[in-house]
């Protein structure tokens, strides 16, 4: 992250090419356009589906069958945003947050104690190594491959279309990237304040709450919103575990609206643009973070 | 063990504990128990260690014995799995899925490292802003983006078909016929995906010292033999992790199915995962669909390891 930093900052004040600098003015500043015009270009190709979707829901009738469409609304309505909401999306909403919020919680007060077993104590070397590898195994595994069985399972027990059972599936389901994340996260924290607070007589406990908890919160803050945007996004388990409005969530709600056929686009743009919105609001505050746990852990523990 | 030994409640595990370590002791088990420490330290992993239970072991074991039974739960042996071998709905579906594998991944990695080279450079500004926008498609749903596609590609709503129109060409039908649905699909993925090969390849070159460049220019070596013969070396750990994962990433596909094609036309676009879903869930044989997970999972497990491997061996013994 420091590195990261470090570069962010320096790429400010065109520095280190004293070289190619010194030698042709003007072909640095063709490079930098380059840069400047591909970056945009991606810009524009990650958002514009986002856009695009957004701006059909708000489309009246006849902008939405106009040919060639339209890029701006003529005639913005909300009619499909009233249509979505007499769908009981809400509902959907409801369901998405309380079972992404839960299952997240729980995720982390399962993975936190085994991230810092397997960095801070003292475990054989071998174990610790069987069980970070598994862990970085399973969260590789598609789910669909563990849905059958779990279905079956949760068939014999009567617990399919139960919010609750959502909840222990997107836990375990998580769990082992949570823990590989947070693994990265602890390594990343040095001992020595530590150390120090347990030599002065501090518990291991006492330690961890008054040092190393404050030292990473923000990242675990943010593990807990990448967790929470994963569980916000689950469809695979959901498709399975889903059978009515009680527990649908808003991935499958989104699929139920989605027309086969005819021009009505603006209620299920209408469902993506929410389903969408956190994600975004995320992207924007929390990029640093999200970075490092999007890259899967990977780049930590240099 | 000598580290068990030392006076220090807690060890020297800094930044770099795993490769601070000595070689693995005989007796680990016994090892495991010996100290109060390490009992407290395998009661607080055992939980997640649980959840593995749950979400792989479990389901693996029992998948196998769903393999080997009928759909009315007598014991066939191996007749699923023979079964699979001739069934050519599932062919298709396992080919689709590796045609999309080898379109999607170079893909990926291609928009991905472009993109990762073009922040990191000097010339891009807030890197920030940049990869915020950037990795955006990462964090939205898989079945969103799939809706959000199916728009774009829409014939008269999507925006796809604008510059073509606009070129005088036919607008093209893209969802409805098998090779521009494959095609459409792939795009997708590609939109979806390359993302992430971008994050860790961006990850990899900021991991390469700087002061390297400068050597090198002093040297007088060019932009781009610096790039093939000291950058590539550098992210190439990390270019193999980018390659499993993306690659991983694109055989699990399904919402981008369910909400583009439906698997159509006919069964144009089905790939591995619409396959299960399709067998166990629709057409509900669960057991034989289990068959298929099989070789889904052989294939992740395959990649899987090679994953492990890269990122946690060569690491802790660097």
């Amino acid at each position: 992250m420091a590195q990261t930093e470090a570069s962010g900052t320096a790429a400010n004040e065109p520095a280190p090419q004293p070289v190619a600098m010194a030698a042709h003015e003007n072909r640095f500043n063709l490079r930098k356009l380059f840069v400047v015009v591909v970056l945009y270009l991606a810009a524009f190709w990650t958002l514009v589906p986002m856009y695009w979707v957004a701006i059909s829901s708000i489309k009246s009738l006849r902008d939405l069958a106009h040919i060639p469409p339209r890029f701006f609304p003529t005639d913005p309505r909300l009619d499909a945003w009233v249509t979505i909401f007499e769908r009981r999306i809400l509902e959907n909403v409801y369901n998405s947050l309380v079972v992404a919020t839960l299952a997240t919680i729980i995720c982390l007060i399962i993975a936190v104690p085994a991230a810092y077993a397997a960095t801070r104590m003292r475990l054989p070397f071998k174990f610790v190594a069987i069980v970070v590898g598994l862990m970085g195994l399973v969260a590789l595994l598609p789910p669909i491959a563990s849905a059958i069985p779990l279905f079956l399972l949760g068939s014999d027990l009567g617990i399919i279309d139960e919010k609750y059972t959502l909840i222990i599936l997107y836990t375990v389901l998580n769990t082992a990237f949570a823990v590989w994340v947070l693994r990265g996260t602890f390594m990343d924290v040095p001992m020595d304040v530590e150390e120090a607070a347990l030599m002065d007589g501090d518990t291991r406990f006492g330690a961890v709450r008054r040092i190393l908890l404050p030292l990473i919160f923000p990242s675990l803050f943010s593990i807990a919103i990448l967790l929470f945007i994963f569980n916000w996004n689950e469809y695979i388990i959901a498709l399975y575990f889903v059978n009515s409005m009680k527990t649908m969530t808003l991935p499958i709600a989104i699929q139920a609206q989605i027309p086969q056929h005819e021009l009505d686009w603006g209620v299920v743009s209408a469902a993506g643009t929410i389903a969408v919105f956190p994600v975004l609001v995320a992207a924007f505050t929390l990029q640093r973070f999200l970075v490092r746990g999007l890259t899967f852990g990977v780049a930590s523990g240099q | 063990m000598t580290v068990q030994q030392t006076v220090s409640p807690l060890p020297g595990q800094g930044t770099n504990s795993v490769t601070s370590q000595p070689p693995p002791p005989e007796g680990m088990w016994s090892e495991l128990f010996r100290y109060r420490d390490n009992r407290l330290g395998v009661f607080l992993i055992v939980p997640s260690l649980l959840t593995l239970v749950l979400i792989q072991f479990y389901p693996i074991v029992y998948n196998i014995w769903l393999i080997l039974t009928s759909e009315k739960g007598e014991w066939i042996g191996l007749a699923n799995l023979s079964r699979l071998t001739r069934d050519t709905i599932f062919h298709g579906a396992l080919i689709f899925s590796l045609k999309m594998g080898i379109v999607v991944v170079p893909m990926c990695l291609l928009v991905g490292l472009g993109l990762a080279l073009l922040v990191h450079s000097d010339y891009a500004g807030r890197k920030a802003i940049w990869i915020s926008i950037l990795i955006i498609p990462l964090m939205v749903s898989e079945i969103v983006a799939g809706m959000m596609w199916k728009i774009m590609y829409h014939p008269t709503l999507g925006l796809v078909n604008v510059p073509l129109v606009a070129l005088g060409l036919e607008p093209i039908i893209w969802l409805q016929k098998a090779d521009t649905a494959f095609i459409a699909i792939c795009v997708v993925e590609v939109w979806r995906i390359s993302p992430l090969a971008f994050l860790l390849l961006y990850a990899g070159l900021n991991q390469v010292p700087r002061d390297i460049y400068e050597a090198a220019a002093v040297d007088g070596a060019t932009r781009w033999r610096a790039f093939w013969d000291m950058t590539l070396p550098y992210i190439r750990p990390m270019f193999a992790i980018a390659t499993i994962l993306v690659f991983v990433w694109s055989t699990r596909t399904i919402g981008t199915i369910a909400a583009t094609t439906q698997g159509g036309p006919g069964r144009a676009t089905w790939n591995l995962s619409w396959y299960i879903y399709g067998m166990s869930f629709q057409r509900l044989k669960p057991h034989y669909a289990s068959a298929a997970v099989l070789v889904m999972l052989l294939m992740t497990y395959i990649a899987g390891t090679l994953f492990v491997r890269y990122l946690w061996v060569e690491r802790s013994s660097r």
